[in-house]
This record gives C-alpha cells, sequence and structure tokens, in this order.
C-alpha cells in the first residue's frame, strides 16, 4: 500500500528522494515505528509523529494513503 | 542596608505629575515573596494602583521591573515585565519583552521602574549609572520608534538602550506596545497606551554595574554546564527557532488544524506554506538575532527588497504570520512583513491588530459593516486592505479609528460581538482551542485575556515539551494548566525567556518543576529556596493577578471564550467536528485552584499564600 510522509524541519535528510514531501510503498499492516526505523530517523528525533493530523499512538497499524507527518524537538513561539 | 544578591537593590519612583523622583530600597521580603519582574508587577500593582481606575487616567501605575536573573549570564535572562491595567481590556495586564533593554536598565542602577501621574508636555526619562532625570520630549512627539531609538542614542548615550512609544501609543491606540531595542515589544494589551496618556515618550537607559550575584563561580559552572547540554542536544543541526524563528510554529499548528484562518472560521490554511518559518528564511532573513545572554536567536533581521511592500527590520514572529496572515487569508508574506513593520515602526501589537483586521472582514462579507464605512471593501485576502488599514490604525484615520478600539468593540458596534476573536476583549494567539483543548482553557483563564504567554499548553499539546498530551482530549487539562500557569509566573519572575526554559530548565514530573530555574535563582540570589516554594511563589503570582481582576469586576462570567469556540464543530482539518469543552475543564480548574464555582480565591488558599 501506499503512504504519504512529510519530514518537517531537518529531517528531510531521511527522504529518500530529498524532498520533505514522498510517497512510499509498505507492506500491509506496517506500523508508524516501522517506516521511521526504515527511514533511519531515530525515536527522540521524531518527537511529534502525526498520523491524518493526529498524534500516532505507539504501534499504530498504517493504513492506505495515510499521511504521516513528522517533526524533531522544537520550541515554539 | 545589606547587600542583595541579584539585585541592584533600588526602585525608582517617578511621579510624572510633579516631575519628581525618588528611589527606595528593593525590599527583601516582598523580592523572596514574589522573587521578581512579574511578581513584582502585581506586588505594586495593588499597592499603588486600584482595580477600578481608569486606564488611561493619571492614577493607573505604570511598572517596569526586571527579575533577578535579568542582566545575569543565566541563558536568556535578558526580559523584563510591563505591568498596568489595560485600556483594551480593563483587566491586569503584564507584557513581557527581551531584548537589550532590560538588561541596561538594571545595569543603569535600577530593578525596578514604577510610573505615576501624567505629564502636562511629553517628557523621557534617562538614567546614566544611578542618576536619573526626566527630559522635555516635545522634540520627539510624532516619532516613529525607530527614529525615537536614533535621536535618544544621538542625545544620551551612543551605548543608551531604550524603550519607547511611537505614534499609536500618543495615539493611545487601545493595543498599542512599548517598543525596545527598536523591534522589541512589551506587545499586548495597551502597555503603549497607558504611557502615552502619561505623556512618557521614552526611557532610555545606560550603566555599567554589574548585577552582583550569591554564588558567581557556581553560576559560571552552572551556566557552562546548561549551555553544552544546549549545544548537545542540537548536534544534529541547529536550533529550529534560530533557522526558522518562531515562524516555524506553523507548520505544527496548520498540521494539526489548528492555525486559526479567516477570523476562525476554518483550521487549516491553503497558504500556510508560504507564510511559514521556510518561506520566510530563504525569501527576507538577513541573520538571526539574539537578545542578551540568549543561546537561541530566535529574532529575525529581515528585508524586503523588491516590489510594493519594502522595508527593513524584524519579524514576523509566528503570532504575527497568524494574525496579519492567516486569519486574514492572506498569504502574501512580503505584505505581511510592511504590516509588521508598520506596527513595530508605529508601536502597536501585531496579534491584536490582526485580529481585528479579521474581524471587520467577516463583519463585511456578511454584510453588517458597509463599504462606505471602511472608505474600501474588505474581504478575506486582502493583503492590500492589511497594509493599508494597518496604517490608518496607527493615526486613527478613517475606519483605522475604529479598528484602533480592538475587535470586541468594533464587532459590538456593528451588532456582532460573538464575531470578536477574544477572551476577556482581547485577541487570540495564533492557535483555535478546539482542536487545542486546554489552550481554551488557558484562554479562559488568563488574567490579561486571550495570551499563549501566560501558561501555554501548546508546548505540551501540540510540541511534546516538556511531554506529549493529545490535543483533543479535554480530560486532565484542568490540572495541566495549573501546573503550566504557575511555572509561566516563575519564568516571569525570574527574568527568563519561555523558550529557552521550558526545554532546559522545567521537568515534567507528574506536575511541571522548575527545577532549573530554582537552580539558577539560588546562585543568583542566595534565597536558599526549595523547589516546593518556587512553585508556590508561581502559585502567589497568579492568585494575586486573580484578586486584583475579582476586584475590577472579572470572574467566572468572564472566564469564557466566543460562541464559535464552544459550539460551532470545526469545520476541516483533523480537528474537523470538535469544540471547545470549557464548561468541564473549568468547574475542574477552579476546584484544583481553590477557587469557588464563581473563579474567586477562596480564603484557605489565599491563607496558604500568604495573601490575606
Ligand atoms: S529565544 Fe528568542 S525571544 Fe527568547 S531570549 Fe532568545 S532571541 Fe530573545
Amino acid at each position: 500500500m501506499d503512504i504519504n510522509l512529510k519530514l518537517l524541519v531537518g529531517l528531510k535528510k531521511h527522504s529518500p528522494t530529498g524532498e520533505p514531501e514522498f510517497t512510499m510503498q509498505v507492506p500491509q499492516g506496517t506500523t508508524v515505528e516501522q517506516v521511521l526505523g526504515g527511514l533511519g530517523i531515530a525515536q527522540e528525533r521524531a518527537k511529534v509523529v502525526l498520523v491524518n493530523g493526529r498524534q500516532a499512538q505507539s504501534g499504530q497499524p498504517l493504513q492506505s494513503g495515510d499521511l504521516v507527518v513528522v517533526f524533531p524537538p522544537m520550541e515554539g513561539g | 542596608m545589606a547587600q542583595m544578591y541579584g539585585w541592584l537593590g533600588k526602585v525608582l519612583l517617578v511621579d510624572l505629575t510633579r516631575g519628581e523622583l525618588r528611589q527606595e530600597p528593593l525590599d527583601p521580603r516582598i523580592a523572596r515573596n514574589y522573587i521578581g519582574g512579574r511578581g513584582l508587577g502585581i506586588h505594586y500593582l495593588r499597592t499603588l494602583g486600584s482595580p477600578t481606575v481608569e486606564p488611561l487616567e493619571p492614577d493607573n501605575p505604570l511598572i517596569m521591573s526586571t527579575g533577578p536573573l535579568t542582566g545575569t549570564k543565566a541563558p536568556t535572562g535578558a526580559r523584563y515585565m510591563v505591568t498596568t491595567k489595560s485600556p483594551l481590556t480593563g483587566a491586569i495586564t503584564c507584557a513581557n519583552s527581551g531584548g537589550h533593554f532590560p538588561a541596561m536598565m538594571k545595569r543603569a542602577g535600577f530593578d525596578a521602574i514604577i510610573f505615576t501621574g501624567a505629564a502636562p508636555e511629553p517628557v523621557y526619562l534617562w538614567i546614566n549609572n544611578g542618576e536619573a532625570e526626566l527630559r522635555p520630549a516635545g522634540h520627539l512627539w510624532g516619532q516613529d520608534t525607530h527614529q525615537t531609538h536614533q535621536s535618544l542614542a544621538g542625545e544620551t548615550h551612543p551605548q543608551a538602550r531604550t524603550a519607547c512609544i511611537g505614534p499609536a501609543g500618543e495615539n493611545r491606540v487601545l493595543f498599542a506596545a512599548i517598543m525596545n531595542d527598536k523591534d522589541r515589544a512589551a506587545g499586548r494589551s495597551g502597555v503603549g497606551a497607558v504611557m502615552g496618556a502619561k505623556k512618557l515618550k521614552a526611557v532610555a537607559v545606560f550603566g555599567e554595574q554589574a548585577v552582583p550575584l550569591h554564588d558567581p563561580e557556581g553560576m559560571n559552572r552552572e551556566v557552562a554546564r546548561l549551555l553544552k547540554v544546549f549545544k548537545d542536544s542540537y548536534k544534529d543541526g541547529p536550533p529550529p527557532l534560530r533557522v526558522y524563528g518562531t515562524a516555524i510554529t506553523a507548520t505544527a499548528t496548520n498540521n494539526y488544524g489548528v492555525l486559526p484562518t479567516r477570523n476562525c472560521r476554518q483550521g487549516t490554511f491553503e497558504g500556510a506554506d508560504n507564510i511559514g518559518g521556510q518561506a520566510l528564511t530563504e525569501r527576507f532573513l538577513k541573520k538571526p538575532k539574539a537578545c542578551f545572554s540568549c543561546p537561541i536567536a530566535c529574532g529575525r533581521d529581515t528585508a524586503v527588497e523588491e516590489g510594493p511592500y519594502q522595508g527593513a527590520g524584524e519579524g514576523p514572529e509566528y503570532e504575527t504570520l497568524y494574525a496579519l496572515g492567516s486569519a486574514c487569508g492572506v498569504d502574501d508574506l512580503a505584505a505581511i512583513t510592511k504590516a509588521n513593520y508598520i506596527c513595530n515602526e508605529m508601536g502597536m501589537d501585531t496579534i491584536t491588530m490582526g485580529a481585528t483586521i479579521a474581524c471587520a472582514m467577516e463583519l463585511y462579507e456578511a454584510g453588517y459593516l458597509p463599504e462606505s464605512d471602511v472608505g474600501r471593501p474588505l474581504r478575506f485576502g486582502d493583503a492590500g486592505a492589511v497594509v493599508e488599514l494597518t496604517s490608518l490604525t496607527a493615526a486613527r484615520r478613517g475606519f483605522g479609528e475604529l479598528l484602533a478600539q480592538g475587535s470586541l468593540r468594533l464587532a459590538t458596534r456593528y451588532g456582532h460581538p460573538e464575531l470578536a476573536m477574544v477572551a476577556k476583549g482581547q485577541e487570540f494567539a495564533g492557535y483555535d482551542p478546539r482542536g487545542v483543548q486546554g489552550m481554551g482553557l488557558a484562554y479562559a483563564t488568563s488574567p490579561i485575556g486571550a495570551s499563549h504567554m501566560r501558561g501555554d499548553p501548546a508546548y505540551i499539546e501540540l510540541l511534546g515539551v516538556p511531554k506529549l498530551l493529545d490535543p483533543l482530549k479535554w480530560e486532565g487539562k484542568a490540572q495541566l494548566i495549573k501546573d503550566w500557569q504557575d511555572v509561566f509566573c516563575v519564568i516571569d519572575a525570574s527574568g527568563l525567556c519561555v523558550f529557552f526554559s521550558v526545554r532546559n530548565l522545567v521537568e515534567a514530573r507528574e506536575d511541571i518543576a522548575p527545577s532549573g530555574i530554582t537552580k539558577l535563582l539560588n546562585l543568583a540570589t542566595g534565597a536558599d529556596y526549595t523547589l516546593e516554594e518556587v512553585i508556590r511563589v508561581g502559585e502567589r503570582i497568579f492568585n494575586a493577578e486573580r484578586i486584583f481582576l475579582n476586584q475590577a469586576g472579572f470572574s467566572r462570567e468572564q472566564d469564557t471564550l466566543p460562541p464559535r469556540i464552544l459550539s460551532e464543530p470545526m469545520p476541516d482539518g483533523p480537528a474537523r467536528g470538535m469544540v471547545c469543552q470549557l464548561e468541564p475543564m473549568l468547574t475542574e480548574y477552579y476546584t484544583v485552584r481553590g477557587w469557588s464555582q464563581q473563579g474567586l480565591p477562596q480564603p484557605e488558599i489565599l491563607g496558604q499564600l500568604g495573601l490575606i
């Protein structure tokens, strides 16, 4: 199945296409952690992970067409 | 008098009506019980002011206060607080700013300056290494904030630091700001209008006095340790706030669906990428700029060099990008940046400015506000209108006269107060509470009206600092907001910047513990505070502000949000279908605070805090 990813604020270097937004093919039942691990993003760097705009639960399996947004630790303003 | 550590030990009292200046020692007991900064602000406001005073009358005091860490090496020990009664809201306000003025004010010899009365003619205060004098300012009246800064550097000291008002403060725009170091703002709730009503154009300071420390070597060691931890945490690249500025927050809020768009008619903005940190950095950033003692440097030195919106200065910040941008449906970054420069030069709060134009746009599109009153069409997305109306507001010309009073008065005049996105009459920060439930409670209970800086749950609900909670859940948020509000009081009292403190100086336990701040305070002052005592000071400050609010006529009825947020489900994005569950949060919050269900602190908690 295809899932969409957005790697934000300095996480772009983990993108296989070099662009922050890309689509990836993964097997059915793949979890958020597996996707991030596969891209080489350490757990502490993936401070916030959103699936379709909602915070991902640990071990959450992804569905086809899901949008996964990841940001590193950052302060806001 | 015994030496005080962390302090110069002196408060300057300026009676503007009589033109008299007097010095008083800082009371060590008050300094201990309130830490400083925001705490000193509410202490002096309650002692010298009255909750029922008219904010623009001479008897409303204006207090500028630093904290014990202001002007020290403590990372981000850059900040001061301006406290008074707000002409925008009728509530207390305390507006915070960094830059270099606050540290220099302390080095010039004063921990706090209290202005009372009103001068018959424009004046400015000049403090040169402990010597203070009032000088005529007729020649500065009418100058913008950049010109004023320039003029004062010329006639006082080339290294003097200044805080001043621009034409907006002189014209008593109800959300006029006090600008320091040119483009840093004690921005919200009209502190600049109070200064204008006092005919006080500026404060210029210069000094070379060091802040005496209880344990200078210990402080050096602790600062070196903190800076190393900070540096190590950014091994993979510089801090996002340095690279992108606060504008980076738009990335988070838009992805969560809480970026207030078109006067909160939506929570996602199709133009968000055009007004975010990446776009700002690529298009207009000259260099990052740091406040005194700051390792982050989130300030933006920017310039727009082409097109109709040319200019140069600092910013825009995230809150400005939301207010003058997405709230107005505008994604023209050059126009937003220009309107931001105008606000800085005229001395106005960008948040209330943008949110008030957004409210006017909705009134216009709904047919409640006739074109003849505005003098032009006013649809969402009209970047030119945002720039033009910002200038008119500072001068109170044409439709700017109505905009100068903020969105609640504007919407009320046209028969639809419910369209003002405010709490206690102050415009929202850049988070729609339907998708950040805790923020709704924070807006409703903030003493100064809607604000993200009086206990900002977005750190926890959106960014995971210092821990991550689901923004769509309301359960458990009451305790969180109370804890966070009290910790923000501690940060604001100490003279530190929130941006550094929330990641480096607080710990997530069951509650949120300002352990790192406690350590710095003890090294600076020798007060030997326990962590619990410091948390209690935060609670004392918050409750003292609440007493002032209650006496000014505010209670549960005013701890509320617009009907749109409470009953119109979010129409789009990840928070679609949500409303803010304020009522159950509020009921629980009052209990957690030890307040009555009317929102009045009860004798028991006041007794524990020593406030009776
Ligand atoms: S983080 Fe930004 S606002 Fe805070 S002290 Fe540093 S430069 Fe100033």
